[in-house]
């Protein structure tokens, strides 16, 4: 009965044991993902900085080009209206 | 004997321990390493999404800059925009007179010419075009100098400009208009006196390039020497144009009723080209009127380009 209990002890054991240490290494093969994120958040600070930057130049470049935006609006129109009457 | 039973009992008792540490250890480990794995998943996946959801705000940002880009782009190059619009522009009304033409249009259009200006009365014709819309041509000469010939206290040279800044064409009409001093005796006076005009309306405008040009008094009045003429402005890249409409005012028109009666009996065609002069008082003051009826019966009011069908090339 001793010799019983022992062999089932130790069969249940070294099976436990196993099964534990297989979840360990199970545990330390899994990749941790890289935590790029503040990198990212950073790259779109400074994206937002220059998209700031970018705004600013084109306001004051359509400020700047004005008339020659009129002039743009007015051929624009004589396009439109010559090819309404080619439909 | 009971030393040696004492002994193996004790050793039986560690090993039981052993084991049983063993096993307790092997449970635990499997359920806190499984709980540790779960955790790590979890947070790997929650570093995936956050990260994604960051490069599509970046994407999405970097997107925006390119976009910005292209429209500081677009305003750094307008002049080139405008160039290309004006192609297409004519490019349109070519394609327009080549479905009237070949008969899959019913659409009609009429090109409102003036011959001899600038005059201080252009000024008046300009205004009756601007109220109605209208672009037309101005077939220009430096017959009469600086001075408006028909107001001499005034500057005629500023409605080079004018014309520009309305929206119609320039043409050339030759700088001396000399059809009675010479400007048919030789194919070379011709060309001269268009040459000369050329420049004279680059030098008005700030260099704009006139290619239309008409002969003073209609191609006819080059006699002998029209074809030789039309060769060589066909070698200088001139195109010309004479016309197949007109109220008279060339010639002896002194009613509005003879202006309206030439007009009507010449119009014909689905593409006319209509002469006028715009120092004629009877022309100016019937303008509107000839807008609204070429409107009326469907002509479409365009200014003369160089790509035209009407110019001779």
């Amino acid at each position: 009965m001793k010799k019983v209990f022992m062999i089932v002890l130790l069969l249940t054991s070294i099976i436990c044991s196993y099964i534990g240490i297989n979840k360990y290494i199970e545990y330390n093969g899994k990749k941790t993902e890289k935590n790029n994120i503040e990198k990212i958040e950073n790259e779109i600070k400074e994206v937002e900085v220059k998209i700031s930057e970018k705004k600013e130049e084109v306001n004051k470049a359509k400020e700047d080009n004005k008339e020659i935006l009129k002039e743009v609006e007015i051929w624009q129109e004589k396009v439109k209206k010559v090819k309404s009457y080619l439909s | 004997m009971a030393r040696k039973s004492k002994k193996s009992e004790i050793i039986f008792i560690i090993v039981i321990v052993i084991l049983l540490t063993a096993l307790g250890l092997g449970i635990f480990s499997y359920f806190y390493f499984d709980k540790k794995i779960e955790e790590k998943e979890k947070n790997n996946k929650k570093i995936i999404t956050e990260t994604q959801s960051k490069e599509e705000i970046l994407k999405s940002k970097e997107e925006e800059m390119i976009i910005l880009q292209n429209e500081l782009d677009e305003y750094n190059n307008l002049d080139k925009k405008i160039e290309d619009l004006k192609k297409e522009y004519y490019s349109s009304i070519k394609d327009l007179e080549d479905a009237i033409i070949s008969g899959k249009s019913n659409k009609k259009i009429a090109y409102l010419t003036f011959d001899d200006g600038p005059y201080y009365n252009t000024y008046k014709v300009l205004d009756i075009l601007d109220k109605y819309n209208v672009k037309a041509t101005f077939f220009t000469t430096s017959i009469n100098g600086e001075n408006c010939y028909d107001k001499k206290s005034e500057k005629c040279y500023p409605l080079y400009k004018e014309y520009i800044k309305r929206g119609h064409t320039i043409a050339n009409h030759t700088y001396t208009h000399g059809i009675w001093s010479g400007l048919y005796k030789s194919v070379d006076s011709f060309i001269n006196a268009v040459s000369k005009q050329e420049e004279h309306v680059k030098n008005m405008t700030g260099g704009y390039i006139t290619r239309i040009v008409r002969f003073p008094g209609g191609s006819s009045t080059a006699g002998k020497l029209k074809n030789s003429i039309i060769e060589a402005l066909k070698k200088k890249g001139y195109g010309w144009v004479d016309w197949n409409a007109q109220d008279g005012d060339g010639g002896d028109l002194s009613t509005k009723e003879q202006a309206w009666s030439n007009l009507k009996s010449s119009i014909n065609e689905n593409i006319e080209v209509i002469l006028f002069h715009d120092y004629h008082p009877i022309t100016t003051e019937i303008l509107p009127e000839v807008i609204e009826y070429l409107q009326k019966n469907g002509y479409i009011l365009l200014p003369l380009f160089y790509e035209s069908n009407m110019i001779n090339k």
